[in-house]
């Protein structure tokens, strides 16, 4: 494209290196030290911090992380692709429409959605109140395990799945169907074989979209496993609200790192790349 | 034609966004506070009296109010941190030293007892021989209890008989009671301290594997903060150690829902040793308005005041005129006497100092946050 | 000779399978499925609204409907004040990514392979990192400037810590609409003697008006709803409804006002997105018959 455009993304470059580069680097920089908070008059070189990735909790808490994560994703992926494709087959063809639906449950504070969904997986609960009151009794108790985490998850993060699958069924050409549908091919070869391999890339997109925050986030795991399932996320939240922002610091930057890593090999293996959304 | 209206959409916008959040004038007061923790009231009444402005902001823990103070991204006025946070800022030096002759409201007198014995507990712990009391006024006060739900049968004897015991050791309470613990680090582990009648304020090993061992054998059922009232009210939950605060909080919706007072269906139980703590006003070093601030601290101390502000908080107010004026209620309005109530059940007036119940907690070193953090962490993993 | 009779084959027999009562199950169960998954994506909402009716301040048990909530929603001064915050920077941070982060999509776009993928990698940082590491990565810059404007944080901090967040997310959805642009269509625009600057919006911004929309809704989602990194980057006490959440959960119930609000900005939006949506359906009407 034309050449007269590349300086437009330099401010952005800069506008990186201070707000993104500079501050990790100071971040990186906090793990080998002590301090207090990042105040570094007082600093001392260690690396006592590095203990802390052979605690058990951490390793446990990481596994866990790795766990959920995984599992969300998985049936994020499966539901997603259903929603997404009976969206893709209805006459309903606004995307924008169908963008806002899904994501305006987000526009609600994420501690208000939760804690909703924390109330009624109790068995006494604004639902189970009502229902009593015209004589039903009825009520669930599985707030504090791992199936309401996983419900909390899946939820919360289903749309980001939705989105870049639709996104990529809504990219195929109509033509292909028809010419396969054509050659005799029945309809459930032709979405085998046709359909879904050209889906694929909105499902990777999906899935980087709603594994990452799985992994990193801590309120839902915290209000959903009533305090009983610690996340790495959670472990992180702890050291920096007691102010150690090394052992913060050095948690952070590891799972940053990580992700950074798979973003790479994702990146070598879709050549076009960025294929966020 | 289009990209200019943008143009000027945006600059329209940044201006008003100028013009709304443009006023750093010199008659604006910097409040940082807990969420819901002040009567609007009472500050409106405050800015009209004084034209001025009271700008609050809000934190939820002692120790992201440090952070806040201490990186100075904002020179607030006015703080109200916890007992230990207070020592631990003066410590840092971060607090000015009070000028008390500026806070004609202010005396030694109108404390109340319990509140002496907290700043003296205060003084008693201090490293270096600082007196903590130059640098505050007290704000609210409380303790911490069991919060527990009446409807169990069998539970609120075994708390009667066995006290903080119980809390500590399923085989004492009835079969099937949920029980939570608080979500806070600092005082999960002040809570094994206060039942083992051990000091809340030294750092030993032997301590950190103590409360590994009482948490593993509890297994709690949660470990939550604000929703364990809630959980206890409806009856999901049965046990927890909560500010007391939390509790009258739940009462005084309840009671508004329009429950009798004697169908309300938890209770908290006050063990002989707990933790006590009490939130102060204080002034940092570099605050910019110090006479405004120094003219709020003394109208927040003025009886009719201070009673008002106590009224939309579940803790105690510190002054005697104010805890006089809501105790001494006699009227017919049914808030006030539950109020009355409540206040004077929970948070009970002794001549005696040493009647009075709990202790503040103290800051550990980072090195015994990070043990204890691994240690809640390990029980929770295991 | 004896004409030997052949049955009639049947479409069966041909290999034909009916595939219809199959189809017909298969689309009833899908329309259950999808219905009931988007049940559960707006259960926590329809929870909320049933918390903003009720006349008791608990979660768990219901008085009777009431509305007081709603009108508690514009007296309860700290709460209105963190609404107007944040409605003040979600719409602008908003409005200022979704501009900027298109005009440098377009940029990155032109970029050779090697510069791309360098700022792509950094463009991932700000979506990657931890919420409360990015929160403190830009206290800790913005901290650098504090000698100089002593009342920098507030707004001003908040707006740039927003655009920081919601960039990455319109550059990352509008990027691959440009892909997708046929190259002839801006040379052909440039032969013709339109500078670079009118091509862009003449040419560009319209053939990627669907991922600078996605990019927009995106940025707003994020930012609307933004805790951690708001804490650590606003000042003065410019504190969003999030922060005010948060803070007010701690010691104290929290109002339900705060249940009336979010009710309100997910049935506003809804009746919004109705309203356009059937103001755009007799668009197409009209525009058919002609």
């Amino acid at each position: 494209m034309n050449d007269s455009y590349k300086k437009l993304a330099k401010p952005y470059e800069i506008w990186l290196y201070i707000f993104a580069l500079f501050p990790a680097l100071v971040m990186f920089a906090l793990i080998f030290l002590d301090t207090e908070g990042i105040n570094l008059s007082e600093a001392s070189l260690t690396f006592g911090n590095f203990s802390q990735l052979t605690e058990s909790s951490t390793i446990i808490a990481f596994v866990n992380s790795l766990k959920f994560a995984f599992l969300s994703t998985l049936i994020c992926a499966i539901l997603g692709y259903f929603v997404a494709y009976r969206l893709f087959r209805s006459k309903f063809k606004n995307k924008f429409l169908i963008l806002t639906i899904l994501i305006l449950p987000m526009w609600s504070n994420i501690l208000l959605r939760i804690e909703a969904l924390g109330n009624v997986m109790q068995p006494n609960n604004i639902i189970t109140d009502i229902l009593s009151k015209i004589g039903i009794h009825i009520g669930i108790d599985i707030k504090g395990t791992s199936v309401a985490v996983l419900i909390g998850l899946v939820f919360t993060y289903l749309p980001f799945m939705i989105l870049p699958i639709y996104t990529a069924l809504e990219k195929i050409d109509p033509s292909l169907e028809e010419a396969s549908l054509d050659l005799g091919v029945t309809h459930l070869k032709t979405f085998w074989k046709v359909i879904f391999p050209l889906s694929i890339k909105g499902i990777v997109t999906g899935s980087i979209m709603v594994f990452l925050p799985c992994l990193s986030g801590f309120a839902i795991p915290e209000i959903l496993g009533s305090g009983n399932i610690v996340l790495i996320g959670n472990v992180i939240d702890q050291f920096f609200r007691n102010m150690n922002y090394n052992i913060g610091a050095l948690l952070a930057l590891l799972i940053l790192i990580l992700i950074l890593g798979a973003i790479f090999l994702v990146q070598k293996v879709d050549k076009e790349g960025e294929t966020l959304l | 034609m289009a990209k200019s209206k943008i143009i000027v959409l945006l600059f329209t916008l940044i201006i008003t966004i100028t013009l709304i959040s443009g006023c750093n004038s010199s008659n604006t007061l910097l409040l940082l506070n807990w969420g819901e923790y002040i009567n609007d009231e009472v500050v409106e009444k405050f800015e009209d009296k004084y034209n001025c402005v009271v700008n609050i902001s809000i934190a939820d823990s002692n120790e992201l109010f440090y952070s806040k103070i201490k990186s100075g991204t904002t020179v607030y006025d006015l703080v109200v941190p916890s007992d230990y946070m207070v020592q631990k800022m003066v410590e840092n030096n971060l607090l000015e030293k009070l000028d008390f002759s500026k806070l004609p409201n202010y005396s030694q007198d109108n404390l109340l007892p319990g509140v002496k014995r907290i700043s003296k507990l205060m003084n008693e712990s201090s490293r270096n021989e600082i007196d903590y009391t130059q640098y505050f006024v007290p704000y609210f006060w409380g303790t911490w209890g069991l919060m527990y739900n009446k409807n169990k049968q069998g539970l609120e004897d075994s708390l009667n008989q066995y006290g903080w015991q119980a809390y500590f050791d399923r085989s004492l309470l009835p079969s099937g009671t949920t029980v939570g613990m608080y979500n806070s680090i600092m005082h999960s582990y002040a809570a094994v301290m206060c039942s083992e009648n051990l000091p809340l304020n030294e750092e030993k090993d032997e301590y950190i594997s103590l409360c590994y061992d009482k948490f593993k054998a509890m297994h709690f059922d949660e470990w939550g903060t604000d929703t364990m009232k809630k959980s206890i009210a409806a009856g999901n939950l049965d046990l927890a150690f909560v500010w007391t605060g939390d509790c009258l909080d739940m009462l005084y919706s309840t009671l508004d829902d329009g429950t009798p007072i004697d169908e309300v269906s938890f209770d908290i139980y006050i063990p002989e040793k707990t933790i006590a703590f009490m939130d102060n006003l204080v002034m940092t070093k570099n605050a910019r308005h110090k006479d405004l601030a120094y003219q709020f601290i003394n109208f927040m101390l003025e009886t009719e005041n201070a009673k008002e502000n106590a009224s939309v908080v579940g803790y105690c107010t510190p002054y005697v005129s104010s805890y006089n004026a809501i105790v001494g209620y006699e009227g017919e309005e049914q808030w006030d006497n539950d109020w009355k109530y409540a206040v004077s059940k929970y948070y009970p007036y002794y001549e005696d100092e040493s009647l009075y119940k709990g202790t503040p907690l103290s800051f550990f070193s980072k090195k015994y946050m990070t043990d204890m953090t691994n240690m809640i962490n390990n029980v929770k993993t295991s | 000779m004896e004409e030997k009779k052949y049955e009639v084959a049947t479409l069966q027999e041909y290999g034909y399978k009916d595939y219809h009562v199959m189809q017909t199950i298969f689309k009833i169960f899908g329309r259950i499925l999808v219905a009931l998954i988007v049940f559960m994506l707006y259960f926590s909402i329809f929870i909320i609204f049933l918390q903003s009716i009720n006349s008791s301040k608990s979660v768990t048990s219901f008085g009777h409907v009431t509305f007081k909530w709603y009108l508690e929603m514009f007296s309860n001064r700290q709460m209105r004040l963190a609404i107007q915050h944040t409605l003040i920077i979600s719409i602008s941070a908003t409005l200022l990514s979704t501009v900027l982060g298109t005009i440098i999509a377009v940029g990155i776009n032109s970029l050779e392979k090697k510069k791309k993928q360098r700022i792509l990698l950094l463009n991932n940082i700000p979506l990657l990192n931890a919420d409360i590491v990015t929160g403190i990565s830009l206290m800790l810059v913005f901290s650098c400037l504090l000698p100089i404007f002593p009342y920098l944080f507030g707004w001003k901090t908040l707006l740039i810590a927003h655009m920081f967040f919601t960039l990455p997310y319109v550059i990352l959805s509008v990027l691959p609409k440009l892909r997708e642009i046929d190259p002839n269509l801006l040379d052909a625009a440039l032969d013709l003697g339109v500078k670079p600057r009118r091509a862009l919006w003449k040419v560009i911004v319209p053939a990627v008006k669907a991922g600078i929309f996605s990019g927009a809704l995106l940025a707003f989602t994020m930012s609307f709803d933004d805790f951690v990194v708001s804490y650590y980057t606003t000042g003065n006490g410019f504190d969003n409804l999030s922060i005010w959440i948060y803070g007010s959960i701690g010691r104290n119930s929290l109002t339900p006002a705060v249940y009336s609000f979010s009710t309100m900005i997910t049935l506003i939006t809804f009746l919004f997105l109705v309203i356009v949506h059937l103001f755009q359906s007799k668009m197409v009407k009209k525009n058919g018959k002609k």
